[in-house]
């Protein structure tokens, strides 16, 4: 079972080190080549750029959405809040076509469609229920006594915040931060309807690339990115255990 | 001058009451004690006080002036808290500073003070410690320091030796009388433990149930409790039941084992009523039955026979538990007494009428 996982990463992984161009495996010979064609090619440079804005930009608004969500749910009394949290998953049980054709003809009613910002709004949507629920379940473990602490020593609301609660829930925001991010960067059916020509993200153009013909650059992007994939579930694997165990010392 | 005047405040959660139209005034400068057992409402009532919890009825005034309304961090009050609440990643010289940096007090100058404070609960040197490193006392010196730095006219103290060893309990109770008298700031403390109040305070409000019970000079309190529960709480007592019986011209309140208590004509109590009796050991004398000149009734007092059941050895004080007619009274003595009483013996128990405390059933006191 982990062999039929693994197997084709393992085949995309060292086809990305041949030094010809088919799709032969294993390869002949081993080199960098399609890797110095990826850093030259203007295309593909853009991509990763767009990649990262989005990304950037999936962090920033779902962070900051969970954030106001989470210490919203917590500061309100009225009971059927909580009982709409689960409400903010539905995102996710949509099928990301469907996501996508509304979003376009939402936007491009505005003509927003093909901006930075659409594809944004569209992956915030995943990112946020998400994000969300790891702020939620870090919050939990936050020693609210020491807002009042704060309070009683003269940090008006918002600045307890940053001085006392925030410190406490950074490896939880880290966390939701990259896997935020690691959604932006994977996603790709609502990307396709929401970009364009200048805002192609990485797996836009791999597809397109692949669409026309069999481009090796593709095998080196996906070496990329599903390293970049398991270092980021790494790091946030690694610090929310890191908060846990702090918490349990 | 700080005068903190609480008017009827109240605190309802859904239908629990944990405080209970609680009126008093704390004086400029005195140190008041809140008593009360667990759950009576003592940290609501604080809480109210510092700004954390908003009164569902009731005016809080600093001064004549009402701040009720007013949020935490605009009251010149400051909480050290039961379990301190130091901030874990900020060193203890930035948790001292933290009311200051608030204030937008410059750094040098904040950390200056935040270090002559440190000095003066014993914690020089310590600055640049973690607070998780420190002990219990220490910790507790840091969130004592914390509050004094931001110069509140009241410091509300929420039971901050209850988490330490006897011995650092009592060193603190003489650091914060001293703390309190070098500062001369109005102080109000709250606690379960009723040598920490009786040590501390200028006056002792006793609180049960979300209610002031009674607020009084300590001694005072200790002497006239008005109320069975003050009785009861402040200090180990023996209750004992007695019925009110008028059949002479005087109502008289009749117990068990024979001893009864005349009353005064217009006590105000019926014929049948329960009252309970409080013999406070140190009140009753303790002799051997053969010791012929203890026998002696002295003027308006009761001597009843009794067995001893258990001899309960506590450091320096030994407590008999002795059976009268069985009813179990306890007597405490010192070791240095050297009755030498053991189980089975027949004792002789004492006490002076004036001495006994009688309560109504509804717990207010009953005056003879
Ligand atoms: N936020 C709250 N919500 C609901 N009930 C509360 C809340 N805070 C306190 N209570 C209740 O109010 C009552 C008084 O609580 P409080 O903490 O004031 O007691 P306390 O005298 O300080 O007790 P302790 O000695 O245990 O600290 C308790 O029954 C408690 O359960
Ligand atoms: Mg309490």
């Amino acid at each position: 079972m982990f062999l039929l996982l693994v197997a084709p990463l393992v085949v995309l992984i060292t086809t990305s080190f041949a030094g010809s161009t088919s799709f032969q495996f294993p390869p002949q010979e081993l080199s960098l080549q399609w890797y110095v064609e990826f850093a030259q090619s203007q295309t593909w440079i853009t991509a990763v750029k767009n990649s990262i804005i989005v990304g950037t930009g999936t962090i920033i608004l779902s962070t900051t959405l969970s954030l106001l969500a989470a210490f919203g749910v917590r500061q309100s009394d009225v009971t059927w809040v909580a009982r709409l949290v689960p409400v903010t998953l539905m995102p996710l049980f949509l099928p990301p076509v469907v996501l996508g054709v509304a979003l376009l003809s939402f936007f491009g009613s505005y003509n927003l469609h093909q901006t930075y910002g659409s594809i944004i709004v569209a992956h915030a949507l995943w990112a946020t229920p998400i994000s969300f629920l790891i702020i939620q379940s870090v919050m939990t473990q936050v020693n609210w006594g020491l807002q009042d602490a704060a309070l009683d020593l003269g940090a008006s609301p918002l600045k307890t915040k940053f001085e006392v609660i925030f410190p406490q829930i950074r490896q939880g925001l880290f966390a939701s931060a990259l896997i935020a991010f690691i959604i932006s960067l994977q996603e790709f059916i609502m990307a396709l309807f929401l970009s364009g020509q200048d805002t192609r993200t990485i797996p836009v153009l791999a597809w397109t690339a692949i669409s026309q013909m069999l481009d090796p650059i593709v095998n080196v992007v996906s070496t990329l990115l599903i390293t970049l994939v398991v270092v980021a579930l790494v790091l946030s694997a690694f610090s929310i255990g890191l908060n846990r165990l702090a918490r349990q010392l | 001058m700080a005068q903190i005047e609480l008017d009827g405040i109240t605190k309802r959660y859904d239908d629990l009451e944990a405080v209970s139209g609680l009126s008093t005034t704390v004086k400029d400068g005195e140190l008041l004690c809140l008593l009360g057992p667990s759950g009576c409402g003592k940290s609501t009532t604080l809480r109210m006080i510092g700004g954390l919890e908003m009164p569902t009825e009731g005016t809080i005034k600093l001064d004549d002036e009402d701040i009720t309304d007013v949020p935490p961090y605009n009251r010149d009050t400051s909480i050290v808290f039961q379990n301190w609440e130091l901030f874990p990643h900020k060193s203890v010289r930035e948790n001292v500073a933290f009311g200051l940096k608030m204030r937008d007090v410059d750094a040098d100058e904040r950390h200056e003070t935040a270090e002559e404070l440190l000095e003066r609960v014993e914690m020089g040197g310590y600055g640049s410690y973690d607070p998780t490193d420190l002990s219990g006392g220490q910790k507790q010196r840091v969130a004592l320091a914390r509050s004094l730095a931001v110069d509140p006219s009241v410091l509300l103290l929420d039971e901050p030796l209850s988490n330490l060893d006897k011995r650092l309990r009592e060193q603190m109770e003489i650091h914060l009388k001293q703390i309190h008298e070098e500062f001369d700031k109005t102080f109000i403390y709250v606690t379960h433990n009723q040598d920490e109040a009786f040590t501390l305070a200028d006056r002792i409000g006793i609180m049960n149930d979300g209610q002031l019970v009674q607020v009084g000079d300590p001694m005072d309190v200790y002497q006239n409790p008005t109320n069975r529960f003050t009785e009861e709480f402040l200090g180990d007592t023996n209750f004992i039941e007695g019925k009110v019986s008028d059949s002479s011209d005087q109502p008289v309140v009749k117990t068990g084992f024979g001893a009864s208590i005349p009353l005064s004509k217009n006590a105000g109590v019926d014929s049948g009523d329960t009252i309970d009796l409080s013999l406070r050991p140190e009140f009753l004398a303790l002799s051997s039955p053969d010791d012929q000149q203890s026998t002696v009734t002295t003027d308006g007092g009761h001597a009843v026979t009794g067995t001893v059941e258990d001899v309960l050895y506590q450091g320096s004080t030994i407590r008999y538990s002795v059976s009268v007619s069985g009813e179990p009274l306890f007597v405490e003595r010192h070791v240095g007494d050297r009755l030498e009483l053991s189980t089975g013996d027949t004792v002789q128990l004492q006490w002076d009428t004036d001495d006994v405390l009688l309560f109504r059933e509804d717990g207010t006191k009953l005056d003879v």
